[in-house]
C-alpha cells in the first residue's frame, strides 16, 4: 500500500529539492528535465507546473495533478 | 497544523504542514524508491478519481468497454458530475477532456455526466434485451456516440440540427438515436425531434422527460 503525501502547502524551494533529489529540476514554474527541458505531462502532454505536481513511485512518473491524468494513471497502473 | 503529511493524507483532511525540511524530503525520497509513498498536492484529486472507480455505475459498465480511452473518458463523466458544483474545476476538466479527446471525447463524457448513457441503458433493460445483445449493444453504443447522439444547444439553428440528425440517420441507419437536452434546450428539443419524425420513415420516437432533462429515442420499428 502506498502512502499518500500532501505537498500541497510544501514552499517552493522544498519543491525544487524534492525535485532534484527524485533527478529532476524547475525552472521555478514549470518541471523540467536536468537539460531544462520541460517535462511535459504523460497523459495530457502539457507542461507540469511545479505548484500543481501528482508524483508516482515505480519509475517516477510525474504528473499534473489534475482528474485526468490522474484517472488515466490509475487506469494504466492500478490503484495506488 | 499537522506535522505529518501522510496522516493528512490519509485523513481526508486537508492540513498545512510546515515542518518541511532537507533531511526530511530526503528521508521521503528513500520511502519514495522503496515505493512506500506518492507525492501529491491536492489529495481531494487521487480521492476524487478512485471514488469514481468505485461506483456502481463504473462497476456495471466497466466489463462492456475495452478501450482504455472510453474507460477514461467514462471516467471523466462520472467527475465532470462530481464537480457540477464546482464551476472553475468543471471548465478546467473540459478543457482538458478537450485538448486531448477533441470535441467528440468530451460530448462523450457530457453523455456519461448528464445520466444520458444511464438513461439509453434502462432504456435496452424495458425493452426486453438478453444479455447477450447488451453485451454488443452497449459498446456499439459508446463507440459510435457521434453517430447515434445529438445534443441540442440553446445556440442551435433548428433547421440545421433537423438536417444534421436526419443526415446521421440515413447514412448510419441506427437501432436507436438519442437526441439529447437539458434546461432551456428542452422546448428546441421537442420541435426539432418533430421535425425530424416528418422527414424521416420506419422509426418511432420515445420520450424520457424530467424537470431538468429530455431526451428522445428515436427506435427503429422491429417488422
Amino acid at each position: 500500500m502506498t502512502d499518500i503525501v500532501s505537498i500541497k502547502n510544501m514552499p517552493i524551494e522544498y519543491r525544487m529539492i524534492l525535485l532534484k533529489e527524485l533527478g529532476y529540476d524547475s525552472d521555478g514554474r514549470f518541471v523540467t528535465e536536468k537539460s531544462g527541458e520541460k517535462v511535459l505531462d504523460r497523459y495530457t502532454r502539457e507542461p507540469i507546473l511545479i505548484n500543481n505536481l501528482a508524483i508516482f513511485p515505480g519509475s517516477t512518473i510525474i504528473l499534473d495533478n489534475n482528474p485526468l491524468s490522474i484517472s488515466s494513471f490509475l487506469e494504466e497502473f492500478g490503484d495506488v | 497544523m499537522s506535522e505529518d503529511p501522510v496522516a493528512s493524507a490519509t485523513e481526508g483532511v486537508t492540513r498545512g504542514f510546515l515542518g518541511w525540511t532537507a533531511d526530511r524530503i530526503k528521508e521521503y525520497v528513500v520511502k519514495f524508491r522503496n515505493r512506500e509513498l506518492a507525492f501529491i498536492d491536492d489529495v481531494e484529486t487521487i480521492n476524487t478519481a478512485k471514488e469514481q472507480r468505485k461506483t456502481s455505475e463504473w462497476g456495471v459498465f466497466k466489463k462492456y468497454i475495452d478501450d482504455s480511452d472510453l474507460r477514461i473518458l467514462f471516467q471523466m463523466g462520472l467527475t465532470l458530475r462530481k464537480l457540477e458544483k464546482h464551476s472553475k474545476r468543471l471548465e478546467s476538466l473540459r478543457e482538458k477532456i478537450k485538448n486531448k479527446y477533441k470535441l467528440k471525447g468530451l460530448h462523450f463524457a457530457q453523455f456519461i455526466q448528464n445520466g444520458f448513457f444511464l438513461r439509453y441503458y434502462t432504456h435496452l433493460l424495458e425493452k426486453g434485451i438478453t444479455p447477450e445483445e447488451l453485451k454488443t449493444a452497449v459498446p456499439d453504443m459508446l463507440e459510435n456516440i457521434e453517430n447515434t447522439v445529438i445534443f441540442i444547444s440553446q445556440s442551435d439553428d433548428e433547421e440545421i440540427k433537423t438536417d444534421q440528425i436526419t443526415t446521421k440517420i440515413y447514412a448510419h441507419n441506427p437501432n436507436t438515436f438519442i437526441i439529447c437536452s437539458t434546461k432551456s434546450t428542452m422546448g428546441k428539443c421537442e420541435t426539432i425531434k418533430r421535425k425530424v419524425m416528418k422527414r424521416i420513415t420506419g422509426y418511432e420516437s420515445e420520450l424520457y422527460k424530467t424537470d431538468i432533462k429530455k431526451i428522445y429515442f428515436l427506435n427503429k420499428i422491429e417488422h
